[in-house]
């Protein structure tokens, strides 16, 4: 039965698996008294550092915090900030705001799409892109904006996008 | 404290201090809707419905998170709150599947199918186990809101059935809270919580898992809470509402929970707890295997004495007297296996009758198998040292069973040695048995019978008590203490690896398969009859599962494929032990030695079938049988309608393919209950002239039903065929034109053997008793009693209920 999916299966993959020691939770916890409106802090904390929020993260957490990791799941998931599988070496950011939309960002994302084999929101298998849109980056004078990492790139053209790609590594 | 006056809809009422409004309201009789508050829980605000009017506060404030104060002025009806409540009702009803809500015909087809349909998947009130408790029904079917004004979302994927016990359809979810509120009430940290957000949003364990690798300990309060279908119990949920809710003990394991034992027909159908909190929280076994445990179709029901090679049912008192020549016969060669799980006074009578006749005692814990046996008793069996052996419960090996003079077995299973057993008595099980059982604190507590045993089966205690008397023993002078609960028990309430695994020497997990997901241990024999695979039968070659609940299986049957004409049926059995059931062959082709079968899940038979995959095999088709349509009848030029519903959409396909091969004007006409039910449709649409397609909720095509093609356009027809459920059938017979031109529909009554020995299809038309199979199953549309039809294909109800399969992850396990 197709429709039927066993859920378990999916978290063996590695994109999922935390690379921060017991000894580095503990540090990053321990920074908060165990009060629960210091949880959604905790988990930014955590994922300044590793990038995304693993399993084992939400493990610690919800031990640390005495409740359970179905609660801090529900509180993490709740917040669009907060990732649950390991982000691509390099991010990009598709400005999906009123002006970039007017100036073609759909398109924009549409071969980004088409180019990395991924819809928005997924990391390339190789983990080495990930794809994103935002919806506004206050930057509309530049419409279509676009941001590789940290920096700006200002109306982009589609064969600009091949120049970009071509310079990740 | 004192009471206090606020008034609701122009009437003064009695408030308490700490009351909210809705309850100041419910406590005067006053209804308010509302679907998140539950008397036993927290006031949470999710669902909007109990919104009111109170004077001095802005807007329209929650009555469930509201406290009454001295003087409120409450109002529960305006013209805005009807309007907020029907716009929320809207709102949940656009991913929550409602068809049924607003079918013009859901009193009428309600009526005829009095129980829903036992489909895997919710896709409406009538496929829902839910629908005789659904709170959102009640509500919705009220004053407030029936036309759906907004596009309906089904998510098949969103039916999740890999958890022991428990049934996940998140289309029927409201996310009132209720579950994970119940959940963190009585266990501290909730399992379960809401993850995500807006539409993502769902009931779920932490990342999605499944909840038994999760904290969840399966006490099934979750279920109990919930007011839609969303959580339902996998084997109890078809029953119906209770007829009455009983207080009892459970005896699975030495702590004796209190348990809430709910009563169906005379049948134990369910377990819950007594209140919704911590002190009363009862564990997996309680809840879910004890109602499977107590209804098994492996229960030893006849009394049997050997007599010569055989063995042959007899009266109890027969059983006795012959119970009475063993120990006479063999006194102190006698080994007695007695339970600590028995109730005390059978305990008492078994150590009277070894006590008697000198023999040995042996007193197992209720969690063993026999592998526990001291190793000298062991031994001593395995040797052939007893010439007598009364065993209670599933101690005995078959090896040692044979070396055994005479064995007599008390059981409430079946058992393996039960073959060579000289005398075998049937037990009464838990809930069916009253007696005293141990307190925590060692004092004696007594039980009452629930419900009355089936079949020959008494109290062990009742045999004893009969031989006892027999014997004369005062079984007074064996009294003795009982034991209190050791001060290191693990209450399998507050721990998974702590659940009883075992019972009266059988392994639970074997009865109740579920088991075996939360880590408990099957029997080795179990584990032999698994390796055992199928062989022989038939191919299957594809299934495809088209829409929720139907299935396009695709076998591999060359002679069959090389007769089948259309109108013809196959009797499928998924296994060599399944019921027969006919399914309307649909599609085939004699040179690739296929056919193609629309398999609708309705019950254990189809669910069965449904759950085959590619490469599996099904034990059984034989066909085809059935006399085709007799298509001779449909002249070049002529205008046929083709009326197909469920899975007469398939059914109606190769008549319309023959049909427009003979020059025949055909129009199909297609109803479902809401678009994502339809199918077929593009392989109709190429087979006939006209296609019209209709949906009960007006989602797609026209609203309503072929009930209506029939009514305005049957007049047209010059030859007419419809095939669905009854209900359909009964409905186009109704507006059919009555001026005897030709009407056919295709039946499809309970059936045995296919070939017209049985009887059992028996059908009556035109005041004639036909057979279905060999007659039919074409017959005249306007001749055909369906109401008699109706009531015999809900004959086996509550067996086909007891029956459900206990579902895991597409495969299902048997009984």
């Amino acid at each position: 039965m197709e429709y039927f999916i066993i859920r378990n299966l999916t978290y063996k993959a590695k994109a999922f698996v935390t690379i921060m020691t017991e000894g580095r939770f503990k540090t990053i916890l321990e920074a908060y008294p165990p009060k629960r409106e210091n949880l959604v802090s905790v988990l930014q904390d955590i994922q300044e550092e590793e990038g995304f929020i693993s399993p084992e993260a939400v493990s610690e957490t919800a031990e640390y915090f005495s409740i359970s990791e179905a609660d801090a799941y529900s509180v993490a998931s709740f917040y669009a900030q907060f990732k649950f599988k390991k982000p691509g070496r390099h991010t990009i950011k598709v400005c999906k705001g009123t002006a970039c939309h007017v100036r073609g960002s759909g398109s924009l994302l549409a071969a980004l799409e088409e180019r990395l084999g991924i819809k928005e929101g997924e990391t390339t298998p190789d983990g080495l892109v990930s794809l994103e849109r935002v919806a506004c980056l206050g930057a509309c004078a530049l419409a279509p904006a676009m941001v590789v990492d940290d920096k700006v790139h200002a109306r982009v053209t589609l064969a600009e996008i091949e120049k970009i790609l071509k310079s990740l590594k | 404290m004192s009471t206090f006056k606020i008034t609701i809809d122009g009437r003064q009422v009695d408030a308490e201090p700490g009351m909210t409004v809705l309850q100041a309201a419910k406590k005067a009789g006053i209804f308010i809707p509302s679907l998140c508050a539950h008397d036993e829980l927290d006031p949470y605000g999710a669902c909007r419905l109990c919104v009111v009017e109170i004077d001095g506060m802005r807007g329209t404030p929650t009555s469930c998170t509201t406290p009454a104060a001295e003087g409120m002025v409450v109002r529960t009806t305006s013209e805005q709150l009807e309007t907020q409540r029907r716009r929320t009702i809207e709102l949940m009803m656009s991913s929550h599947p409602s068809p049924c809500l607003v079918c013009d015909s859901r009193a009428d087809c309600e009526n005829e199918k009095k129980t829903p349909t036992r489909a895997t998947s919710a896709t409406r009130c009538g496929a829902c186990s839910n629908r005789p408790g659904c709170e959102l029904r009640k509500i919705a079917l009220g004053s407030y809101s029936r036309d759906i004004g907004l596009p309906m979302i089904y998510d098949p994927s969103k039916v999740e059935r890999d958890d022991p016990f428990i049934d996940k359809d998140h289309n029927l979810c409201v996310l009132c809270g209720r579950c994970f509120r119940v959940c963190e009430k009585i266990h501290s940290k909730p399992a379960i919580s809401i993850a995500n957000r807006g539409k993502k949003a769902k009931i779920s364990a932490a990342f999605g898992r499944s909840w038994s690798s999760e904290e969840c300990l399966f006490c099934g309060a979750c279920i109990d809470a919930c007011p839609t279908g969303c959580l339902t119990d996998r084997w109890g949920k078809w029953f119906g509402e209770p007829d009455k809710t009983v207080e009892s003990r459970c005896a699975m394991c030495p702590k004796h929970c209190k348990i809430m034992l709910r009563i169906k027909d005379g049948k134990v159908v369910s377990a819950g707890m007594a209140a919704l909190n911590k002190e009363s929280a009862i564990c997996p076994i309680g809840r879910f295997a004890l109602p499977q445990m107590v209804n098994s179709p492996r229960r030893l029901r006849k009394i049997a004495v050997r007599r010569g090679r055989e063995q042959v049912p007899v009266p109890p008192e027969v059983a006795v007297e012959r119970l009475f020549e063993i120990l006479s016969q063999n006194s102190g060669k006698i080994l007695v296996i007695s339970n600590a799980g028995a109730t005390y006074e059978s305990r008492k009578a078994m150590r009277a009758i070894s006590g008697v006749f000198g023999g040995k005692l042996v007193e197992m814990p209720l969690d063993s198998d026999a592998s526990d046996l001291p190793a000298d008793i062991a031994a001593d069996l395995a040797a052939g040292n007893y010439s007598a052996v009364f065993s209670y419960g599933d101690y005995v090996s078959e090896e040692a069973a044979q070396k055994i003079g005479h064995l007599a077995i008390f059981d409430v299973m079946k058992t393996p040695a039960q073959k060579f057993a000289e005398v075998v008595l049937p037990i009464s099980a838990f809930a069916e048995t009253s007696g005293t059982l141990a307190a925590p604190d060692g004092s004696k507590m007594a039980v009452p019978a629930a419900v009355a045993s089936s079949g020959d089966q008494r109290p062990l205690n009742g045999y004893l008590c009969d031989l006892c008397k027999k014997l004369g023993v005062d079984v007074k002078k064996y009294d003795f203490d009982l034991e209190p609960l050791p001060a290191d028990f693990k209450s399998p309430t507050e721990d998974k690896k702590a659940l009883p695994r075992r019972v009266l020497g059988h392994f639970l997990a074997d009865y109740v398969p579920d088991l075996g997901l939360l880590g408990l241990p099957h029997s080795p024999k179990w584990h032999e009859k698994a390796a055992a695979k199928a062989s022989g039968g038939f191919e299957i070659l594809e299934n495809k599962m088209l829409v929720p609940n139907f299935h396009e299986l695709t076998v591999k049957a060359p002679e069959a494929a090389k007769f089948a004409r259309p109108g013809q049926f196959a009797i499928l059995m998924a296994n060599s032990d399944s019921e027969r059931s006919p399914f309307t062959l649909v599609d085939w082709n004699a040179e690739e030695g296929w056919v193609k079968f629309i398999i609708e899940e309705v019950g254990r038979s189809s669910a069965e079938i449904g759950a085959l995959q590619k490469g599996d095999r099904l034990a059984v088709l034989s066909g085809p049988l059935g006399t085709p349509l007799d298509l001779g009848r449909f002249k070049e030029g002529s205008k046929a309608l083709l009326l197909g519903g469920c899975y007469g959409i398939a059914a109606i396909y190769p008549i319309a393919r023959e049909l427009k091969k003979a020059g025949v004007r055909t129009v199909c006409a297609i109803e479902a209950s809401s678009s994502y039910m339809l199918y077929y449709k593009d392989k109709l649409a190429s087979v006939c002239d006209e296609l019209i397609v209709s949906t009960r909720d007006g989602s797609e095509g026209r609203r309503g039903g072929c009930i209506n093609v029939m009514e305005e356009r049957g007049a047209e027809f010059d030859e007419i065929v419809a095939i669905g459920c009854v209900f359909m059938m009964k409905q186009c017979a109704s507006k059919a034109p009555a001026d005897g031109r030709d009407m056919f529909c295709s039946l499809n009554p309970i059936m045995v053997d296919g070939t017209g020995m049985c009887g059992a299809c028996r059908v009556t038309v035109g005041g004639e008793t036909k057979f279905a199979c060999v007659d039919g199953p074409f017959f005249r549309l306007d001749k055909v009693d369906f109401g008699e039809l109706g009531k015999r294909r809900s004959a086996y109800r509550l067996i086909e209920i007891e029956a459900m399969p206990r579902h895991l992850n597409g495969k299902c396990y048997r009984g």
